[in-house]
C-alpha cells in the first residue's frame, strides 16, 4: 500500500472572522461528477471551532470552486457541551437524511477541556441544524473523561461508531496529560447507542497517549481503518480487521509518512478516506493539528 | 393545608475547621441510627471552596437536637482529575434500597464560559453510613438531550420498585448585560426515573415553573403526604437571596408551590441575610427543619422546631 500525495488543498488565510486559522478533520462529500464538498473546523480568534467547508474539483484539485461564506455548524450557546467549539467529524447518509456527527469542546479548569459527541441533521441538500442542545454522546459510567472524533458507517439497519475515548488524564509539570484511544459503539437508529467498552484501536506502548480520527472503510470480508495516533507528534495509522470489532494494527504498512519539509513535514494525522471513479483518496491534515490546512492523496 | 409554624433553634453543628472543612455544612438530611440518634449529612468546603462529605450524630429531645459525633474525614471525597466530581462531591440523599445504603450527590466541575458544571453521582456504604465509596467515576445523571447544561440536587424515592428523583436542571445562562459579573444561572426542578436507579429516563417536563425575576430555583426534597407529595424547595430572585418554600402535588409531577415562604430570614445572625436547602426530621418527640442560612451554609446546620 502507497499514497502518493497530490499537495495541499486548501488552508484558511485569516480573511473570514470564524475561519481565522486552521481547516482541521477533513470530511469529503460528493456533489455531482468530479465535484466534493470537504468539511472541516476552522478556528475564530478565540480560538473556537466552526465546522466550514469548500468546494473542490477532483479533477484539477489544487482549484479552490467556492469558500463557505458562513459556517455549517457553529458553537453553542453559553453552558452547552459545545459552547466552545463545533468541529464535525463524520457525515453519514441514511435515507433522506444526513447526519454530522461532530465534536462539542467544553473549556475546564481543572483539565484544559472535556469533549463530547454532537449531532446535526439535514434532509438532503439543506442545511444542518442540531440534533439537540445536549450531546449525543457524553462521558459514561465506564469512560468517566470525555469521548470525541468519530467515525459512523450505516449498513444493513446497523449503525456502528468507532470513536475517541479518554482514559485518564495524568499531572505533570506542563499540566494534565490526556490519554485516549479508540472504543465502539452500536446502535439501531444512529441516536441512540450502547457502549460496552470496547476496545478497537489500543494504545500501543506507553508512550503512545493519543490514538484519533478513526476513519473505517469496509472492503467486502475486510475492514480498513485509519486513524491518528502520537507519541511524540501525530502519524497516520493503518489496522485491519474481520468482524470491525477485533482489529490488528499494520501502522508499518499505512503507506503514508511526513514530508520532508513544508506543510506535512512536522506531523501527519485525521485521515479521511474516500472512494471515487475507481480511485482511492486520502484527505489528511498536517503540521499543527490542522493549522497548515489540508492535503490529498490518492492510493497507488 | 395550614400553615407551618416553626421555633429556631439556633445551630444544630458548625464547620469542622480541619483542611477539608474550613466552611460550611451544606445540604443537611438526616439519617435515622435508631434509639433518637440520627446521623446529618452534609458538605463542607476547603479553602479552595471544594465541597466533601461530612456528618455529625445527634440526638434528638423535644427541645432540640445536641451533637454527639463529628466525621473525622471525609465521608465522600473529590474524584480524579478531569472527572465530573474533581472539584466538589456534595451529598444529596440517602436510599436504602434492597439491603444497600446509596448516597446521591452532585459533583461539581469548574469551567471557563461559565463558572461551573454540575452532575449526579451515586456512591455506596458498606458501614452504615460513615463513608462512601462511588460506584462509578461518571455520573449517572449529567447533561443530557433534555438537560444540556447541569444536573444535581438528587433528591430520590423508591417507589413499588421504581426509582424516582427530583433534581435541579439547567434551562439557560445568562450573560451580565454590562460584563462585570459571571453569567447567572436559571434553572429549576425536573423530575426523572429509573428501573435501577443507575440508568435514568429524563424528559422536558419542569416541576417548578419560574416566578417572575426567578433565575434559581434549588434543592428539592420530596415526601409522601396523604394527598400525595410535599416538597421542600428554596428559591431566588434576581439580586435577591434564597428562602424556603413549599409545594404539593398529587402525582409528583405537577406542582402547587406556596406563595409566601415556609421559613423566612431571621432578623440577626447567622441565618439573617437567607435561609436556604432545608430538609426534615421528624423525631419521636418533634419534627425540626434542618436548613442552612447566611453564605449557603458557610456558618452551619440549624434546626427549626415545628410547632404543633
Amino acid at each position: 500500500m502507497r499514497w502518493e500525495k497530490l499537495g495541499r488543498l486548501f488552508c484558511p488565510t485569516g480573511d473570514i472572522e470564524w475561519m481565522r486559522s486552521h481547516a482541521t478533520m477533513p470530511i469529503a462529500e460528493h456533489v455531482s461528477g468530479d465535484l466534493f464538498k470537504i468539511y472541516f473546523g476552522s478556528r475564530d480568534a478565540s480560538q473556537r471551532s466552526h465546522t466550514g467547508y469548500v468546494i473542490v474539483d477532483l479533477s484539477s484539485p489544487a482549484r479552490i470552486l467556492e469558500v463557505a461564506r458562513s459556517p455549517v455548524l457553529v458553537p453553542g450557546s453559553l453552558g452547552e457541551f459545545d459552547d466552545s467549539g463545533a468541529l464535525a467529524s463524520w457525515l453519514t447518509v441514511a435515507g433522506p437524511t444526513r447526519y454530522l456527527y461532530y465534536v462539542g469542546w467544553n473549556l475546564g479548569v481543572t483539565v484544559p477541556f472535556r469533549n463530547a459527541i454532537g449531532l446535526a441533521t439535514a434532509p438532503a441538500d439543506r442545511s444542518f441544524s442540531r440534533f439537540a442542545a445536549g450531546p449525543l454522546l457524553d462521558r459514561s459510567m465506564t469512560e468517566p473523561h470525555f469521548v470525541g472524533s468519530c467515525c459512523v458507517l450505516h449498513e444493513a439497519g446497523l449503525w456502528h461508531m468507532w470513536y475517541t475515548s479518554c482514559v485518564y488524564w495524568s499531572p505533570s509539570v506542563n499540566g494534565p496529560n490526556h490519554r485516549y484511544h479508540i472504543k465502539y459503539a452500536r446502535s439501531d437508529d444512529g441516536i441512540h447507542w450502547r457502549r460496552d467498552g470496547r476496545v478497537a484501536i489500543d494504545f500501543a506502548s506507553e508512550q503512545e497517549y493519543a490514538i484519533s480520527r478513526p476513519a473505517v472503510k469496509r472492503d467486502g470480508e475486510l475492514w480498513r481503518m485509519w486513524y491518528a495516533y502520537r507519541g511524540e507528534s501525530y502519524r497516520v495509522g493503518y489496522a485491519e480487521s474481520a468482524d470491525g470489532l477485533n482489529w490488528t494494527r499494520l501502522d508499518h504498512a499505512v503507506g503514508i509518512v511526513c514530508s520532508e519539509s513544508g506543510w506535512d513535514s512536522e506531523m501527519i494525522e485525521y485521515p479521511f478516506v474516500f472512494d471515487h471513479g475507481g480511485q482511492r483518496y486520502m484527505l489528511y491534515n498536517g503540521n499543527g493539528y490542522g493549522k497548515s490546512g489540508f492535503g490529498l492523496a490518492v492510493l497507488v | 393545608m395550614t400553615r407551618s409554624r416553626f421555633k429556631r433553634a439556633g445551630l444544630v453543628c458548625r464547620p469542622g475547621g480541619s483542611p477539608w472543612e474550613r466552611s460550611h455544612c451544606q445540604n443537611p438530611f438526616a439519617q435515622r441510627l435508631g434509639n433518637e440518634k440520627y446521623r446529618i449529612h452534609f458538605a463542607s468546603r476547603d479553602d479552595s471552596n471544594r465541597s466533601r462529605g461530612g456528618w455529625a450524630e445527634v440526638t434528638a429531645t423535644a427541645d432540640g437536637l445536641t451533637q454527639t459525633a463529628r466525621s473525622e474525614r471525609p465521608s465522600l471525597d473529590i474524584g480524579q482529575p478531569g472527572t465530573f466530581d474533581d472539584s466538589g462531591a456534595m451529598p444529596g440523599c440517602l436510599v436504602d434500597h434492597e439491603g444497600r445504603l446509596l448516597l446521591y450527590y452532585t459533583g461539581w466541575s469548574l469551567t471557563r464560559t461559565v463558572p461551573f458544571t454540575f452532575a449526579i453521582g451515586i456512591a455506596e456504604s458498606r458501614d452504615g453510613g460513615r463513608h462512601f465509596d462511588r460506584l462509578s467515576e461518571a455520573p449517572v445523571l449529567g447533561r443530557n438531550h433534555y438537560d444540556p447544561l447541569l444536573a444535581g440536587a438528587p433528591w430520590v424515592v423508591v417507589e413499588d420498585g421504581n426509582f424516582r428523583m427530583w433534581y435541579v436542571s439547567g434551562l439557560r445562562w445568562e450573560v451580565d448585560p454590562e460584563g462585570k459579573n459571571a453569567p447567572i444561572h436559571y434553572y429549576t426542578v425536573k423530575h426523572a426515573t429509573s428501573r435501577d436507579g443507575m440508568n435514568w429516563t429524563t424528559n422536558e417536563h419542569v416541576c417548578l415553573p419560574f416566578h417572575e425575576g426567578e433565575h434559581a430555583i434549588a434543592r428539592p426534597v420530596v415526601q409522601r403526604t396523604d394527598a400525595g407529595y410535599e416538597m421542600l424547595y428554596c428559591a431566588r430572585r434576581l439580586g435577591e437571596t434564597y428562602r424556603v418554600y413549599r409545594a404539593s402535588s398529587v402525582d409528583g409531577n405537577h406542582w402547587e408551590r406556596d406563595g409566601v415562604p415556609l421559613l423566612d430570614t431571621s432578623a440577626s445572625g447567622w441565618d439573617c441575610e437567607m435561609v436556604c436547602y432545608a430538609s426534615l426530621l421528624h423525631t419521636a418527640g418533634a419534627s425540626f427543619l434542618l436548613y442552612n442560612g447566611n453564605g449557603y451554609g458557610r456558618d452551619g446546620v440549624g434546626a427549626a422546631i415545628l410547632e404543633p
